[in-house]
């Protein structure tokens, strides 16, 4: 003991623990400038893109501007924000945001991952064309493929869905009206589910085929090499997945807009986005409110930072960054 | 548990991996399956695994054809060269895997990892992922992966040649060891031909996807079948010289541009039985090669490159435009530039067909 201390303390004084180096000087060293420099293009955008309109929205969200009030804004401090939890609608708009953005988050990542596999064990060329056709609604405009949507699940004699369904039996309905929920999942699955086709695609491709060919040596079937080797090796891409769309499914809209516009009936597919927009920008009583569909959307995006915060939380991003190596036999 | 390889063919496309391949390998045995990259030995390695399917021939375990079987089915035991550590599972799950996979009570896992750890000395590994462990230690956890599970066959792609010298040194001698002790059938797979010569039984020369020669350590060295054998086993490697056989009186000689050798009485046979043809290539090892004063030697060179080894002088002489080498006992007396006289050890003299490179008899 003694003697370790001695050595310690000639280490010490011998190579001098104040060596210029590992001082940290005060102030802004020459690569903390550079390192800004680098850093100052991407978050100009940040700021003038993401905190800027957040800000602004906000200090909007604090005040009673509408059409009505267009001349005379006064600021009203959280009364919008009282008003959306003393709302009757509130509740109902949650609860569809929430059907809204976790089935169709489920189907997306649920359909992404199967179709990534699929394509992935069988022969390569027909993979490729399998996950090229599944690419096409994405490549079509919002407005045509809704409409191709409403076109299919149009009541008899018209609606493809009808006409294929018809000849087996089935009876011929309006699906809009009576499965709107269905029709909106699906429409928007069938565009989203490529995102995660295409990363999770890349991402098999780019495991080593040593992890496959070992696992099937150790005794693995294919669905114990998938659920055990594939899945864990793609778990990044797959939270990248599912936290990207989750946020973009809380914000997004248009294919509601476009195929019930929130009906049919009173509310019966608004999601908080929509319910903001309709606020806001497109009132059915012409009443644009600004200050209400504003503070609408300062909570959808409290509720998106909220969401990726959990996300890292259950995801573990911390464990995935990448430990330090230790050398020696 | 015996395996046999039967005229095993396996193309990729237009690409012939391995072509009419067959060996026949004991219970317990070691054979090194050698030769340069490319030549198919991976290709050979997966197609007893399982994981590719021959396009010709026949695998057999115990004289059953498995061509069929599916590797999960094999108990086979693998090193990969990569070593194919599952980076998301620490080396304890890593181990314990394939045993998982066989829904084998945890209690017998946790007994046969901890065996195998001790068996391999990496207890105190167990908690670490793939990605915190040194080359060395990754490879002591692949083979620990590997027999863990008790196999009947043991495959190694190159487990060694991620190591550094020192550490390959090491890992050598103890997988050999190891192998001894389990007793279990291994195939093991390498290009550095030491490797092959120190740990195998028998040694499958690969060039190309073709058999050259299945053989012990010795016979490969004492009797290669073919100038890719001989060139491929012994280091540094044979010397080469290609002249025809040109008659003096009672003796035979092989003459080339700049230099001809008296071929001795043990290979004068094997020459004339091939007379007709009008070249031949003689073979001898650099240390059947002796240096001698100028005038005394049969043939004389100029002193190239010295190369001192330590034990052995490696020496690289000029021949007009033949290079040979030699390896003698220090202390080396000349320096570059010298001329030297040489012999070739009259016991140790091999005569190859140029054409066929097919060995024609040794003295
Ligand atoms: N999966 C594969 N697809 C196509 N060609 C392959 C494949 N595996 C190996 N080959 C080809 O087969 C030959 C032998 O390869 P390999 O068995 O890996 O050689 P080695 O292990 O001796 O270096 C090479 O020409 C290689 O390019
Ligand atoms: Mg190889």
């Amino acid at each position: 003991m003694r003697q370790v201390e001695r050595e310690l303390e000639v280490a010490k004084r011998g190579r001098g623990f104040s060596l210029p180096l590992l001082r940290i000087r005060p102030g802004v060293s020459k690569q903390g400038v550079a390192a800004l420099l680098f850093l100052s293009p991407a978050a100009l955008i940040v700021l003038l893109f993401f905190v800027a309109p957040v800000l602004l929205t906000f200090w909007i969200s604090m005040t009673n501007m509408s059409v009505a009030t267009l001349g005379r804004t006064e600021i009203i401090g959280f009364s919008n924000y009282l008003r959306i939890l003393r709302s009757p609608y509130t509740s109902r708009i949650l609860q569809n945001t929430l059907l809204y953005v976790s089935a169709t988050l489920t189907f997306n990542v649920g359909m992404g991952l199967i179709l990534a596999l699929l394509t992935t064990h069988i022969e390569e060329r027909v993979g490729v064309l399998f996950r090229a056709l599944w690419l096409l609604p994405r490549v079509t405009p919002s407005v045509v493929y809704a409409l191709l949507w409403t076109w299919a699940t149009a009541p008899a004699p018209f609606g493809t869905l009808n006409q294929v369904l018809g000849p087996l039996g089935l009876p011929s309905r309006n699906w809009l009206t009576t499965q709107p929920w269905g029709v909106i999942i699906l429409a928007n699955g069938f565009v989203g589910a490529s995102l995660g086709m295409i990363i999770f695609t890349s991402a098999i491709k780019a495991i080593p085929p040593d992890y496959i060919m070992a696992a099937q040596v150790d005794g693995a079937t294919t669905w114990q090499i998938i659920r055990r080797i594939i899945l864990p090796l793609i778990r990044w891409p797959i939270m990248f997945v599912t936290a990207y769309q989750t946020l973009s499914l809380l914000a997004s809209f248009e294919y509601i807009l476009l195929l019930t516009e929130g009906g049919p009936g009173f509310y019966r597919t608004e999601v908080w986005a929509l319910y903001a927009y309709h606020q806001a920008l497109s009132n059915y009583f012409g009443n644009v409110q600004f200050g209400f569909g504003a503070a609408l959307a300062a909570v959808l995006v409290a509720i998106g930072v909220v969401a990726s915060v959990i996300y890292l939380r259950v995801f573990r991003f911390q464990e995935m960054m990448s430990e330090p190596k230790i050398e020696g036999v | 548990m015996r395996v046999s390889i039967e005229r095993l063919t396996k193309r990729f496309g237009k690409v012939v991996a391995v072509q009419d391949l067959s060996l026949e390998i004991m219970d317990g045995e070691f054979v090194a399956l050698l030769g340069p990259s490319g030549c198919g030995k991976t290709t050979v390695l997966l197609t007893v695994a399982g994981i590719y399917r021959p396009t010709h021939g026949w695998i057999r375990f115990d004289g059953k054809v498995v061509n069929d079987l599916p590797p999960r089915e094999r108990n086979i035991g693998m090193v990969f060269q990569s070593y194919a550590l599952y980076p998301h599972m620490t080396v304890y799950e890593n181990i314990a895997f394939p045993l998982t996979l066989r829904r084998m009570p945890r209690a017998e896992i946790h007994r046969r990892v901890v065996a195998a750890a001790q068996l391999l000395q990496i207890e105190e590994l167990l908690d670490r992922r793939p990605g915190q462990l040194s080359g060395g230690q990754q490879q002591r956890v692949a083979l620990c992966r590997a027999l863990a599970k008790e196999p009947d066959l043991l495959l190694l792609d190159e487990p060694l040649s991620n190591l550094d010298a020192r550490l390959r040194l090491l890992a050598r001698a103890e997988i050999k060891r190891l192998q001894k002790e389990l007793g279990i059938t291994t195939i093991f797979v390498t290009h550095d031909q030491v490797e092959a010569m120190t740990m195998a039984d028998r040694i499958a020369v690969l060039n190309q996807g073709v058999l050259q020669q299945f053989d012990t350590p010795e016979a490969l060295y004492t009797r290669p079948a073919n100038l890719f054998v001989a060139e491929f086993i012994g280091s540094p490697p044979m010397n080469f010289l290609e002249g025809s056989l040109t008659v003096h009186g009672s003796a035979l000689r092989l003459t080339g541009p700049e230099w001809h050798v008296t071929l001795p009485e043990g290979l004068k046979s094997w020459a004339e039985a091939v007379r007709d043809r009008d070249r031949l290539i003689l073979g001898v090892r650099p240390e059947h090669v002796r240096l001698a004063p100028s005038e005394e030697g049969e043939l004389r060179a100029e002193v190239y490159v010295i190369e001192p080894l330590g034990r052995d002088v490696l020496v690289n002489l000029r021949i007009g435009s033949l290079r040979l080498r030699a390896l003698v006992p220090p202390p080396f007396p000349w320096k570059v530039g010298d001329i030297v006289g040489l012999h070739f050890d009259p016991a140790h003299l091999y005569l190859f067909d140029p054409h066929t490179g097919v060995l024609i008899g040794r003295s």
